[in-house]
């Protein structure tokens, strides 16, 4: 389990984490997106002691990191990879076997058969997306419990993208893997995620279940008699985002749908009611969208 | 199943190590093709030259592989890779330093066979390169940790390895500046001592030991060293924030500290080039070329025109503090400079313009910082305790502190050794006549020293100290006259004859004493006497040689105004 108490860090003085909390629960996947420059590289980076905290602390199975000598059961895969100079993924699997004992020669072999990756060929000769692939082979055979995934599937075809997640979720479900995974690709993370936690500006917006995430907020379409709507408000719920196309108006509603429902009715003659299930990025540009990101116009 | 301890990890070392044969391959070819096989082609010897280039290159390839291994600390994706790998950043650093010191001994192992073989002495050859070496293998760390890019980290190890020296320049350029305000107050004095007894360059590059050989304060010293840098580096390695990898420098305070000793180098290389001594100028132009030189710095080291406000307050509190500790304590020379003892408070003074004394029971030098009450004698320096000497010295003193100057710039030592015990050191520098002189300003005082029978009996003891003379009867007198030698046993008669003679000369000569012959006046070198220039034609110049069986021998020469002594010789000759 990971968990990150209030941390903050400013790089001279830009303050790229304001305050981060987060909680990455032992054997699940934890989906880190956010808008881009948000600080989730800086987080996974804080988490793998690259980078010291100005403030708040970082807990890994129960111990803070300052007192974790080294990260024997980490893996990083980060965004730019990095290999060492003329190494094949064989030599560079013999040079991490060292660091990793348990690493398995079994698991690394069968990997590198199902992504059809060659293990003698120089890694600086592979496409990005091989060295992807490569470096995901490898943090699975290293029999870590935590791996952290900085934009893991970036650069990977769809073939190949489904192929990782398969791996991915047959090794959490198998090998009880904890998994801190930062990502774009919005539409993959909704079906793999358990939890994920939204960064904006540095600061976690939401963390929350995948699943509660999706049944607190959902896209409502509806359709009025009357010509002028005034939006309504209540404690129990919150719109987001209206928008009016042709006599359908489109909202994004927060809490409770079915007092918003009725309240709706209350007051107007509804012709039509609609609530839609939303997707991850459905939520994370609604939620984003309430903090004003991603809502100019452009206009030239 | 890999073997691992706190500081390193075996399995990996030996990987990193197996990494390193191509530059093993490499520098062995390179070695054994400029030390053994050029020589061989040119039918030269192997000797000490070629062993020196050959340690260069040992040098070079070391660190260009301490620079590549240490890399990783200036790239954001090497820098991730390697410290989210379960080894720390201790064993990391470890693991370079050892692998770079086995890598360089072996090396320098080979190289001291084969100047073992050629029966070139290794200790001259290896004594301080060796530690060297090692130093730098250590620094390299250091530097690579204080720095976010490579080519800065190979720079700042050599101004990290050259920074003693960096700081006698420093040193120099504020003792320059001290000396200029509290002058005739020779603060070279006080650097020489410094350099002599304190700050040791010598000992700090290891070539004290090259001289004196290798002893247990060698290793000591090394470890001592070696350990001092590592600490260094661990304490940097823990405060170094990893964000900043990619700029030249990562942590301010070694940025602006290397800004402010450019500041205050530049500065003094061109003083050094363009020199004045004056104070007020100095400092003016100091100012203007230490702002630029720090501003300059800056903006190479922060990659951009505009520096930091932190920069600048660094900067103005250093300039503040240099400028405050330069006139604080060229004030405080100049108020202890203008204190003159009174004559009752004086037990004996030295007044001397050397600075080395040899002592021939010794049989060593020493400085005048190391004269004392207790060992002036053994180094045979004059020192004077009847008044009339005590008055003329206070007048010299006086003199100086008015500005005499004489004809060339000159020191002159003076130590004042008084009743309660203490001692009173007054080191000057008198300048040059630049136009004008000034040197009547302690005419007086020369005058009455130099007239005093104490005076004379030290500076020529065989011809008015009579205790000193009789050790010379029946000894021997030796005259070097137009190139011949002339022999005569010295008789009481003769010794007190010519006594006689030279004493009526001297007294006379002394009357009109040439005030710019520093040497000769205030020259310990006892039958050394001021008179004007030797005569420039041997053939006309007389120098007397007396010796006995006990003592040494006494030699002068009988300069050109020694008439009476002249004829005399003369005489002599004629009637041998």
């Amino acid at each position: 389990m990971i968990e990150v108490k209030g941390l903050k860090k400013s790089f001279q003085d830009n303050q790229v984490l304001k305050h981060i909390d987060m909680k990455v629960d032992e054997g699940k996947i934890y989906g880190l997106i956010g808008s881009n420059g948000c600080g989730k590289t800086t987080i996974l980076k804080h988490i793998l002691s690259i980078y010291t905290p100005d403030a708040g602390k970082i807990i890994i199975n129960g111990d803070p990191i300052e007192a974790i000598s080294n990260n024997l059961n980490i893996y990083f895969v980060q965004d730019e990879l990095y290999f060492p100079p003329n190494f094949t993924l064989d030599d560079l699997f013999d040079y991490e076997k060292l660091m990793y004992p348990k690493m398995s020669q079994k698991k690394f072999d069968s990997l590198k058969s199902y992504f059809k990756m060659p293990g003698d060929k120089k890694l600086r000769q592979l496409s990005k997306g091989q060295k992807k692939q490569a470096a995901f082979i490898l943090a699975i055979s290293s029999a870590c419990k935590i791996l952290l995934l900085d934009e893991i599937v970036d650069g990977l075809d769809a073939v190949i993208r489904k192929k990782f997640w398969e791996v991915l979720l047959q090794e959490v479900m198998d090998q009880n893997l904890t998994v801190l995974i930062s990502s774009h690709a919005l539409t993959e993370l909704d079906n793999i995620c358990d939890k994920v936690g939204i960064i904006h500006e540095g600061e976690v917006v939401k963390e929350e279940a995948m699943d509660s995430l999706k049944e607190s907020s959902k896209r409502v379409q509806f359709a009025l008699e009357e010509e002028k709507y005034e939006t309504i408000e209540s404690e129990k719920y919150k719109v987001h985002k209206l928008k009016l196309i042709g006599k359908v108006h489109f909202a994004v509603v927060t809490g409770d749908i079915k007092a918003f429902e009725k309240d709706l009715k209350s007051k107007y003659h509804v012709i039509l009611f609609e609530v839609l299930q939303m997707n991850l990025e459905e939520v994370f540009i609604s939620e984003l969208g309430g903090r004003g990101y991603g809502n100019e116009v452009y206009s030239l | 199943m890999a073997t691992k301890s706190i500081l390193y990890n075996k399995n990996i070392l030996f990987k990193h190590l197996k990494e390193k044969k191509h530059w093993a391959l490499l520098t062995t070819l390179v070695l054994i093709i400029t030390v053994l096989v050029l020589p061989m082609l040119l039918e030269t010897e192997i000797r000490e030259e070629v062993i020196a280039i050959g340690i260069v290159e040992v040098f070079i390839v070391v660190i260009v592989n301490c620079l590549i291994d240490f890399n990783y600390l200036h790239d954001h994706k090497k820098f991730s890779y390697y410290t989210s790998k379960p080894m720390n950043a201790f064993q990391r650093l470890h693991m370079v330093l050892i692998s770079n010191v086995l890598f360089a001994s072996f090396f320098m192992a080979l190289l001291m066979v084969v100047a073992g073989v050629n029966g070139i002495d290794i200790e001259t050859m290896f004594v301080s390169s060796f530690p060297w070496l090692i130093v730098f293998i250590f620094l390299s760390g250091l530097s690579s940790y204080l720095t976010g890019n490579t080519i800065i980290a190979g720079l700042s190890t050599v101004f990290n390895f050259l920074l003693p020296l960096i700081v006698v320049g420093i040193l120099q350029f504020a003792v320059s500046l001290v000396a200029d305000m509290s002058h005739p107050y020779n603060v070279q004095m006080v650097m020489d001592y410094i350099m002599e007894h304190i700050y040791k360059l010598d000992v700090i590059y290891f070539i004290k030991y090259v001289d004196q050989g290798v002893d247990i304060l060698y290793f000591a010293y090394l470890l001592g060293l070696l350990t001092g840098i590592y600490l260094l580096t661990r304490h940097f390695m823990k405060k170094r924030k990893n964000e900043n990898i990619g700029e030249f420098v990562i942590f301010k305070g070694y940025e602006n500290f290397v800004a402010m000793i450019f500041s205050l180098l530049v500065p003094f290389i061109f003083t050094s080039i363009m020199p004045s001594n004056n104070f007020v100028l100095k400092l003016i132009a100091f100012i203007i070329l230490g702002t630029l030189t720090y501003y300059i710095a800056s903006i190479i080291l922060e990659k951009s025109f505009k520096i930091s406000m932190l920069s600048y307050k660094v900067f103005a509190i250093f300039m503040t503090l240099f400028i405050i500790t330069v006139i604080g304590i060229g004030t405080f020379l100049t108020y202890f400079n203008d204190q003159v003892p009174a004559i009752d408070d004086i037990d004996r003074v030295l007044i001397t313009n050397t600075s080395w004394f040899f002592s021939e029971s010794k049989e060593r030098g020493t400085d005048i910082q190391d004269v004392n009450i207790d060992n002036y004698q053994e180094y045979n320096v004059n020192v004077y305790e009847t008044d009339q000497a005590l008055e003329g010295i206070q007048k010299i003193h006086q003199g100086i502190l008015k500005g005499a100057t004489s004809q060339f710039s000159e020191n002159i030592n003076i130590i004042y050794f008084m009743k309660d015990g203490s001692e009173i050191r007054r080191y000057f520098t008198l300048r040059g006549h630049d136009g004008d002189s000034n040197n009547f300003l302690f005419k007086e005082g020369i005058d009455q020293w130099i007239a005093s029978q104490e005076y004379k009996e030290k500076k020529m003891p065989f011809v008015f100290d009579d205790t000193f003379a009789r050790k010379y009867e029946d000894g021997f007198l030796t005259v070097n006259y137009e190139n011949e030698k002339h022999n005569f046993i010295l008789e009481i008669s003769l010794l007190e004859e010519l006594r006689t003679v030279l004493a009526s000369d001297i007294n006379e000569s002394l009357k009109d004493v040439n005030y710019d012959d520093m040497w000769g006046i205030f020259s310990s070198n006892n039958h050394m006497l001021p008179g004007g220039d030797k005569p420039t034609m041997e053939v006309t110049r007389i120098w007397l040689s007396i010796s006995n069986n006990q003592d040494k021998e006494v030699s002068f020469d009988v300069l050109d105004q020694y008439h009476n002594t002249r004829t005399f010789i003369q005489r002599l000759i004629d009637n041998n």
